[in-house]
């Protein structure tokens, strides 16, 4: 593989770990599957082998939560992972396809521009005008290869995708196969055939899922992360990197400001202040650790570009009141609420508490 | 050891050890069953052969002289202990329990309290709610399972000795098993640093010794039912004498045991049952289905109508792809059969779609589920009974069939004490008093007025409610929060409050509270939050009188204010008719609540509230009517001000109805600013005079509403009001013309009846 590649796909970044489960790995595999369903869970969440190799960690998170989906596919029923963003879904889907498949780019990207013909196949016109419909003037979609080859196919963002044109999947996911009508012929899945898609379960209102899709799905909820401290080594590694790419004047913002602005945000989606004594509204906003991070970046672009270079209250207040109150009225009165109740009361986030009210 | 004795060591609450034990006792038809229970309650068991004993069901024991100071051993219907016994009573072979008698870990127990008060005795409620462990706690501090499961790769101990032997369809070899892997654990096993070492050792030879005289009765063949981690001790060759030596001189206290009615809640370990189990639902299913493949499938049949009777989808495609899941993740895991973790997680993944909330309601119905036991009423008394008599007697109250009213000076200790009874009784669903109106309505006085009559059924409720607790403040307590869990409004949770206020249960009054503070913090409707403030407001007002602590009680209010305040213009917009009218009782009494509390910023904020809704162009006409007219009587709004809205509300551009509505609101039922102000009233009869004749006949219905509302003296006059011009003083109407001789005729009359002298 050549290096100038920006980022290598999962199954070439880790073939050696690839290569050494499998030597090791003697368990039972399910048909046309490279390893077995316990060495795909151990490529994930890492783990030491009995030959000594020392395997990294893909997810950092719950075990059993892999285990559920490594057993969906092994079902071959299609498995649906949910979540807000910035929780590894399309993550974890690369790296199971990779390790199940060894190949991560049988992929449908969902926007909604969708059409049918990207999930099930398409037609070369050129050679459709020629030579009328035949087998040679049929471009397959990645889902098609997938059903051929007995491979995983991945969705992304399967709620973007149209309701109508989701409905494609219904056939395909329930009978395992893919009508031709123009051919009069069908293609059929063949063993280790499944499909991974991810969905954000923020905008569920964009396309929700059918019920009739929905059940052809398992579905695993990705949590987000589930301390304090390993949302903030997140955020401040996040933003490190983030910060030399786009040359950010400023310089890296304390310690102390990363844990506010990554306590605000917890506060708030969970509910609840960090020390479960008080519960709060949440607002509708998603503030997952991604908008995090862009809250601090912006702090800093202001502060760099207009402040004194280093990270103020002032600075990210427009920034996080932006993040937090998506719906202008509803939100609002949690924010404030929030404001008042909690923020207020924090002797040590008076300078937090002033920028805020400035802005408002 | 001779043949005679077969020794089973069992798990408490296992219905695999029970399955299996049920047949060994068929097979070995044992002369006489030995059970790890409280020796000397062998004269309880004649009821078990009634049919009103259903489990689950505890034996409680409780020291005659402290009813705080008791010992449970509850049974299931899977619990191995209680199918020996029923195994027992139909086969009519003597039972002897062969544990240390209540009265012993009765003496230990308050022997702990003592070394706890001594040691702390700030936290008095925690060591309150440690009394209520179960003895058998005593048994296992650390799992010692725990060490066996670490060994094979489990987490914990329970999901080891789950596969291993609860969730197993064998029982040959089952129980040699089970002993060999205890004897091996207690050889290697850590030297446990607890303080029950020593108790430990007098219990072991407690049943050592009843061991030693059942062989000596000349039983030939004696079943031995207990703890698996006793049956090594009992296996073991000890003398006579070294055992009477252990025994000698334990303290003893005087101890009675009766047989109460038990929950699967008060088996599950959250309860703070130590020798609980996880999920005793759960154990209910592997009892009544015995172990093949239809056991995975029964248990999601029943989650699949549990949801589908609370309206949730769930089809039979649903449980099929479940169950193929379920086995899949068991496979992966190298587990024969899927266990309940297995079942769980399949379930959310597939049914549930990953939602956490139909998982909740599964955890508390199937997992835990609802059942509960009864006992046959030919048994003795409770606890909670006894305190009751004791408290009855103390405050020389006593029960009488016979209605009789009865006036309580809350100043006087004794009566005060009284009313604490009576509410904690109430709470408990015990009627025994009834509070009289006019002790409801003066609360700020210091009597209160109860009507009193005994029933005979309270003495079953008495039983009922022992289940909550021992004595009357602990089970008042467990129930007033188990009333908070479930109730449904804000309001239901105030008055909550007042009534453990009422009922002085400190530790009930913090966690409600705690209850009605997380619930206000994510009750979207403010409406709601205002619902609750006025029971608050009492409390806080009147508490004193009680001599109850209020500050917690403000603070909530305070807090429930703010966030009603903030919430309540935009709650209040564009509301329909029926809506609008309740939020103005609301709003009302919400506003006399504010008053109660008497607090310069609580006043503001709401001020502050009141002042945005009035100004609203968005607003219920009837509601910015009503808070202009609560503004203008707290003399926060300037007269000048309302004459400006009321002519802007009342002007001819205005649509006639909501102008109408404004004005009901404002007017408040109450004539005073119409009387008194004569600029509003040229405003409002300019208006109505105004008026075109279909906007007329369109206003008057609400108008004449508005007026109906007011005092009969006040639209008396109002209507002498109504005679003067516009802009004529008082005093030109009240001026009177009268005849000077006929009045003075009836001076003497008036002098000799006021005995005033003539002049």
């Amino acid at each position: 593989m050549s290096t100038a590649v920006l980022r290598q796909h999962a199954e070439v970044q880790f073939a050696e770990e690839l290569d050494q489960l499998r030597k090791v790995d003697t368990r039972q595999r399910p048909g046309n599957w490279l390893m077995s369903p316990w060495a795909v869970v151990t490529y994930l969440v890492g783990g030491r082998l009995d030959n000594g190799f020392e395997v990294s960690a893909k997810y950092i998170g719950s075990r059993r939560l892999m285990e559920i989906a490594v057993a969906t596919l092994a079902t071959d029923r299609a498995l649906l992972l949910f979540g807000v963003p910035g929780t590894a879904k399309s993550w974890v889907s690369e790296h199971l396809a990779a390790a199940i498949s060894g190949d991560s780019t049988l992929l449908v990207q969902g926007t909604a521009g969708t059409s049918e013909e990207q999930i099930r196949y398409g037609w070369n016109y050129a050679q459709l005008l020629a030579n009328g419909p035949s087998e040679a003037a049929l471009v397959p979609s990645p889902l098609m290869q997938a059903m051929k080859l007995g491979k995983i196919a991945r969705i992304e963002e399967l709620t973007r995708i149209p309701a109508d044109v989701q409905d494609a999947l219904i056939t395909v996911l329930s009978e395992k196969t893919l009508p031709i009508p123009e051919l009069a012929s069908e293609v059929q899945a063949t063993r280790g055939f499944s499909v991974i898609a991810t969905a954000n379960n923020r905008d569920k209102g964009v396309n929700e899922l059918s019920s009739a899709l929905k059940r052809r799905f398992n579905t695993v909820i990705l949590p987000v992360p589930a301390s304090e401290e390993e949302e903030v080594s997140i955020v401040v590694k996040r933003v490190a990197e983030l910060g030399q790419a786009l040359q950010l004047p400023a310089e890296p913002p304390a310690l102390k400001e990363v844990t506010r602005i990554v306590r605000i945000f917890r506060e708030l989606r969970n509910g609840q202040t960090e020390d479960g004594k008080a519960k709060l509204k949440s607002p509708s906003a998603t503030l997952s650790t991604a908008e995090a991070i862009s809250v601090i970046n912006n702090g800093m672009a202001l502060a760099g570009h207009f402040g004194d270079g280093v990270l103020r209250p002032a600075d990210m207040a427009a920034g996080m009141i932006g993040a937090v109150v998506k719906d202008p009225v509803q939100d609002q009165v949690v924010w404030t609420e929030y404001l008042e109740t909690v923020v207020k009361e924090r002797s040590e986030w008076k300078d937090l508490y002033r920028a805020f009210r400035e802005q408002a | 050891m001779t043949d005679a004795v077969t020794l089973f060591g069992i798990r408490h609450h296992g219905p695999g050890c029970a399955r299996s034990l049920r047949r060994a006792l068929e097979t070995l038809q044992p002369d006489c069953v030995l059970i790890e229970g409280p020796a000397g309650s062998e004269p309880l068991l004649a009821h078990l052969a009634d049919a009103d004993m259903q489990p689950p069901v505890a034996l409680l024991s409780h020291a005659v002289d402290d009813p705080q100071l008791a010992v449970f051993h509850p049974y299931a219907e899977f619990s191995p202990e209680w199918q020996a016994l029923q195994w027992a009573t139909q086969a009519a072979v003597p039972v002897q329990f062969i544990d240390v008698p209540a009265g012993i870990s009765l003496a230990w127990q308050q022997q702990a309290r003592r070394a706890e008060e001594t040691a702390a005795d700030i936290d008095e409620a925690a060591s309150d709610e440690e009394a209520v462990v179960d003895e058998t706690t005593a048994n296992l501090p650390h799992d010692p399972l725990d060490w066996l499961a670490h060994a094979a790769g489990y987490d914990d101990g329970e999901s080891w000795w789950n596969h291993m032997v609860e969730e197993r369809g064998d029982g040959e070899g089952l129980f040699e098993a089970i002993a060999a892997a205890m004897t091996e654990l207690r050889t290697h096993a850590p030297q446990r640093l607890r303080g029950d070492e020593a108790q430990e050792a007098i219990r072991e030879a407690h049943m050592r010794s009843l061991l030693r005289d059942a062989r000596k009765a000349g039983h030939a063949r004696i079943a031995v039912v207990c703890g698996a981690w006793h049956v090594p001790a009992l296996a073991a060759s000890v003398t006579a004498a070294a055992d009477k030596a252990v025994l000698k001189g334990v303290d003893k206290l005087k101890a009675q045991t009766t047989w109460v009615p038990w929950t699967y809640r008060h088996l599950a370990r959250r309860s703070g049952y130590a020798a609980g189990i996880a999920a005793p639902g759960w154990y209910d299913h592997l009892w009544r289905q015995p172990a093949n493949g239809s056991r995975a499938i029964g248990w999601f049949a029943r989650v699949a109508r549990l949801l589908r009777e609370h309206e949730l989808d769930c089809s039979s495609a649903h449980l099929i792809e479940a169950s193929r899941l379920a086995d899949t993740l068991a496979a992966l895991r190298e587990r024969p059969a899927p266990g309940l973790d297995e079942l769980n997680e399949a379930t959310r993944s597939v049914i549930c779609m990953g939602d956490d909330a139909p998982m909740r309601l599964i955890a508390e119905r199937l997992m835990l589920g609802d059942a509960l036991g009864s006992v046959p009423s030919a048994v003795p008394t409770v606890p909670l009974q006894r305190d009751l008599e004791a408290q009855q007697k103390r405050l020389r109250l006593k029960p009488e069939a016979l209605s009789r009213a009865l006036d309580l000076d809350l100043r006087n200790d004794n009566d005060r004490q009284r009313s604490q009874l009576l509410h904690r009784l109430a709470l408990l669903g015990i009627e025994w008093g009834r509070l009289g109106a006019v002790g409801r309505s003066s609360r700020g006085t210091f009597h209160e007025v109860w009507q009193l009559a005994w029933e005979p059924s309270f003495a079953v409720e008495l039983i009922v409610a022992s289940r909550y607790g021992h004595t009357l403040a602990l089970a008042a307590t467990a129930r007033a929060l188990e009333q908070a869990r479930a109730a449904n409004r804000l309001s239901e949770l105030a008055s909550l409050i007042d009534r453990v206020l009422l009922a002085n249960l400190p530790d009930a009054v913090e966690q409600v509270a705690a209850e009605l503070q997380a619930r206000a913090a994510t009750d979207a409707d403010p409406l709601a939050l205002l619902g609750a403030l006025p029971a608050l407001a009492n409390v806080y007002r009147y508490g004193n009188v009680r001599q109850t602590d209020v500050a917690q009680v403000a603070q909530l209010f305070d807090s429930m204010l703010l966030r009603a305040s903030l919430g309540l213009p935009l709650a209040l917009a564009d509301l329909d008719d029926e809506p609008a009218a309740q939020a103005r009782e609301q709003i009302l009494a919400a506003d006399r609540a504010v008053e109660l509390r008497q607090g310069e910023s609580q006043q503001q904020a709401w001020q502050h509230a009141l002042h945005i809704v009035a100004h609203a162009d968005s607003g219920t006409p009837l509601l910015r009517g009503l808070c202009s007219r609560l503004l203008l009587d707290a003399a926060v709004l300037p007269l000048d001000e309302v004459r400006r809205q009321l002519s802007q509300q009342l002007s001819p551009g205005a649509e006639p109805l909501p102008a109408a509505q404004w004005l009901d609101g404002f007017l408040n039922r109450n004539a005073t600013v119409l009387l008194h102000s004569d600029a509003l009233w040229a405003l409002i009869d300019e208006w109505i005079a105004g008026l075109g004749e279909e906007h007329f006949v369109r206003v008057l219905p609400l108008v004449r509403r508005s007026f109906a509302a007011f005092a009969a003296a006040d639209r008396r006059d109002l209507g002498l009001r109504v005679q003067r011009p516009v802009g004529a003083s008082r005093a030109a109407v009240t001026e009177l013309t009268w005849d000077e001789n006929r009045a003075r005729r009836a001076l003497p009359m008036l002098r000799e009846l006021l005995g005033v002298a003539d002049g």
